[in-house]
């Protein structure tokens, strides 16, 4: 932190505004809706007053995740009582370990390879479009990322301080159990999904700098024969940036693996960041500052761009993958049903008055946070399935047969509104005959 | 010039084009980065251009993609074009705004994979596509080139390309079955199935219905059929022309469904069985029982033992 003076304090403002202006984004995903259920049972012990309908009699469950819902409810209550939007309440929690963990990404790039990487390492993870995404909502992933980053802090740390001892060898193997100990998750099947999500998740110039950042480290683990505590150190690096991705690959992380692919971005940026650093070093000695700038700028703008872009609507996809448009045409996910809330001022302006909405897939909690934050109009009515429902609004994530069974309800496959970004279609809504006006 | 002189020219060139080569070999080579500095150039050009890449990538999407312009174009022509028995085709599958914008007497067909199955009634397919969109390709196009002939040439509207094609041998049906649901009777082993709306509900919990759902990730309109554990359902279609063939796809609305068979009957004569799965089609030749008006039907029933669960869809066309 010597080096780096009052970077990392700077970013952890930085990335609180950032992040809080993320977090204000109307949209609300499946999974942070069903996380925000199981949060409100806190929030309705606390008086929060907002029940999302959680089932009932259901214990917390003891994990890092089920301490995160009952830090995302406490917060909520008081959220509730300052006046904050119920969303944001129980987003709160995530952005401040969003702002901890950027804060803590730039102290350990800066210990690692200076100033300059100190102000790369925060905007290398807040540019990735998901990293920025499961920060601003509510949910485990920035609570599991934050508890890894500080389990690979500590490490490092040990290692640093006793080298002889082995610890530092040891760290990898403790990284592995910490990580499978911390997540708390059930096993699920392995998949492509992680590594698809690291790859073409990640806007392609990060990605270069990730991979470039596991070589440098890679090569500096080869060449530190005789110094075991830096041999110690860049094990644990590689360690706390590999292990994340291959545990959800396998299926540890089960259905919530990308709460462990989240946790290895934060050690990634620092790679990252180190490497280009580095680089420019090697490249132009005597312009190594200058260079470092021009090639970060290359690097961010074009990722904070697509990030603003996709935030709150849909999933960031790199350009390598063609954007929203290349990952659909590869039937990757578009979205967490966040763009539902694109379509409620359409609905609100040409709704029939006293209409009941299905809203097909989305969890029921998502459109009482809706209803809670006054985006749903007051007298439009929710609908249990689309034979008893007026109107429909249909998520275009994962499986499509809730919109089909909307098809034949209401005989049509003609949608009344699209929600649509890049062109593709993200949400659609459709009407009986006279629902919409 | 003399004879020999040109080959004296030419090899002394020669030699001083190799002198030059290896004077730029050793030029290379004095001034060729070590390797820690090669690598950090590689690294740093990578990025560089893959950051520009990403500039330039964001930048013109917007004009690859189709405008509100282009797309009221395209409806305009579909407008003043499409017939009855026309569907649109559109590549890539995901660009179903066409459903919002587009004449709602024109079908849109959004499947990744277009085959005869999918052009059941359909005589002109317009095939609308992005040819400029990220991740396009022509793929659609050539399967539809199989099995129809491009009747003009493409009309470019903006980003959008339209294009007209008369299908071969158009598959034109002589009776949808799932559309005679509602004039069919229903038995769940020997047990009456009361009609309860669009559906058919029977005794021991099956039901039928005419519904569309998503079976190997496209829309189908099928019979939705859910099975009670060891009571089929026998579904009748009086008065139905049959032709030379029966034809029909069948597959399971959720992975996680059991297998189940769909047996064929025309006037109490069994036609054929098929193994409900994957949206396969059968073809059953129906030829000995063509008629104008003949009593078609469908039993459905577990298949090799397996308990029912989840529930199949099941397509059926009688065809010439």
């Amino acid at each position: 932190v010597n080096r780096t003076g009052r970077i990392p304090f700077v970013w952890s403002a930085l990335a609180a505004l950032a992040l809080l202006a993320a977090a204000a984004t109307p949209g609300v995903p499946a999974d942070e809706a069903r996380f925000a259920a199981e949060a409100s049972r806190t929030s309705v012990a606390l008086g929060g007053g907002l029940d999302l309908g959680a089932e009932p009699g259901t214990p917390l469950r003891a994990s890092l995740s089920g301490g995160a819902a009952a830090v995302s409810g406490a917060s909520h209550a008081a959220g509730a009582r300052a006046g904050l939007p119920h969303r944001v309440g129980f987003r709160l929690p995530s952005v401040a370990a969003g702002a901890l963990v950027a804060t803590l990404v730039a102290a350990l790039a800066g210990s690692l390879a200076g100033p300059g990487a100190a102000l790369l390492a925060p905007a290398l993870l807040l540019t990735v479009p998901r990293a920025l995404g499961a920060f601003a909502t509510a949910g485990a992933a920035p609570a599991v990322a934050l508890a890894w980053l500080a389990a690979v802090l500590l490490l490092l740390r040990a290692a640093a301080s006793a080298p002889r001892r082995g610890l530092g060898w040891a760290a990898p193997a403790l990284l592995f159990v910490a990580g499978v100990a911390t997540s708390a998750l059930p096993l699920g099947p392995p998949g492509a999904a992680p590594l698809v999500a690291a790859t073409l998740g990640v806007p392609a110039a990060i990605l270069a700098l990730h991979a470039g950042g596991l070589l440098h480290a890679l090569v500096r683990l080869a060449g530190a024969r005789g110094d075991r505590a830096g041999a110690a150190r860049e094990a644990t690096l590689l360690a706390g940036a590999v292990v994340p991705i291959a545990a959800a690959a396998l299926g540890l992380g089960g259905d919530r693996g990308g709460a462990l692919s989240l946790a290895a971005l934060p050690v990634l940026s620092v790679l990252g960041a180190r490497a280009l650093v580095a680089a420019a070093r090697a490249a132009w000695p005597a312009g190594a500052g200058r260079l470092t700038a021009a090639a970060a700028v290359l690097v961010v703008w074009p990722a904070a761009r697509a990030t603003i872009h996709h935030h709150g609507r849909a999933l960031g996809w790199s350009e390598l993958a063609g954007g929203l448009p290349g990952a659909a045409t590869r039937a990757l996910p578009r979205g967490g049903g966040e763009a539902v809330a694109l379509a409620l001022p359409a609905l609100a302006e040409h709704a029939r008055p006293g209409a009941r909405v299905w809203f097909g897939a989305l969890p029921e909690a998502a459109v009482a946070l809706y209803r809670a934050d006054g985006r749903l109009r007051g007298d439009l009515a929710s609908a249990t399935s689309p034979a008893d429902a007026d109107l429909a609004v249909v998520a275009l994530d994962g499986s499509r047969d809730p919109e089909y069974r909307v098809w034949t309800a209401f005989r049509t496959a003609r949608p009344v509104h699209a929600v649509v970004l890049d062109e593709v279609p993200l949400a659609f809504v459709y009407a009986r005959p006279g629902a919409w006006r | 010039m003399a004879r020999g002189e040109v080959p004296k020219r030419l090899r002394a060139a020669l030699a001083g084009g190799f002198h030059s080569a290896g004077a730029l070999a050793r030029f290379l080579r004095d001034r060729w980065p070590a390797p820690p500095r090669l690598a950090a150039l590689v690294l740093l050009g990578a990025v560089a251009a893959l950051g520009i890449h990403g500039v330039v990538f964001q930048a013109r999407l917007g004009d690859r993609l189709p405008h509100a312009l282009d797309w009221e174009a395209a409806a305009s022509v579909l407008e003043s074009t499409a017939r009855p028995g026309d569907a649109v085709a559109l590549s890539p599958a995901w660009a179903e705004r066409a459903r919002a914008v587009l004449p709602p007497t024109v079908a849109v067909l959004a499947l990744t994979r277009l085959g005869t199955d999918d052009l059941l009634g359909v005589r002109r397919l317009f095939f609308l596509s992005l040819p400029r969109a990220p991740g396009f390709s022509w793929d659609a196009e050539l399967a539809i080139l199989e099995h129809a002939t491009a009747a003009e040439a493409p009309a470019t509207l903006g980003a959008i390309e339209l294009a007209r094609y008369d299908l071969a041998l158009p598959a034109m049906p002589l009776t949808f079955l799932p559309d005679r649901l509602a004039g069919a009777t229903v038995e769940e082993a020997d047990a009456a199935c009361a009609p309860r709306g669009d559906a058919f509900v029977c005794p021991r919990g099956g039901r039928i219905a005419r519904e569309v759902r998503e079976v190997a990730r496209a829309p189908r309109a099928c019979l939705a059929v859910t099975l009670a554990p060891g009571a089929p359902i026998t579904v009748t279609f009086p008065a139905v022309r049959v032709g030379r063939v029966l034809r029909g796809r069948a597959g399971l609305v959720a992975p996680d469904a059991a297998a189940l068979r769909v047996a064929v009957r025309v006037d109490g004569e069994d036609v054929g069985t098929a193994a409900v799965a994957g949206w396969a089609p059968f073809e059953l030749d129906t030829a000995a029982q063509a008629g104008p008006a003949q009593r078609v039907a469908l039993v459905v029933t577990e298949s090799d033992g397996a308990p029912a669960r989840g529930t199949a869809c099941v397509e059926a066309a009688t065809l010439p």
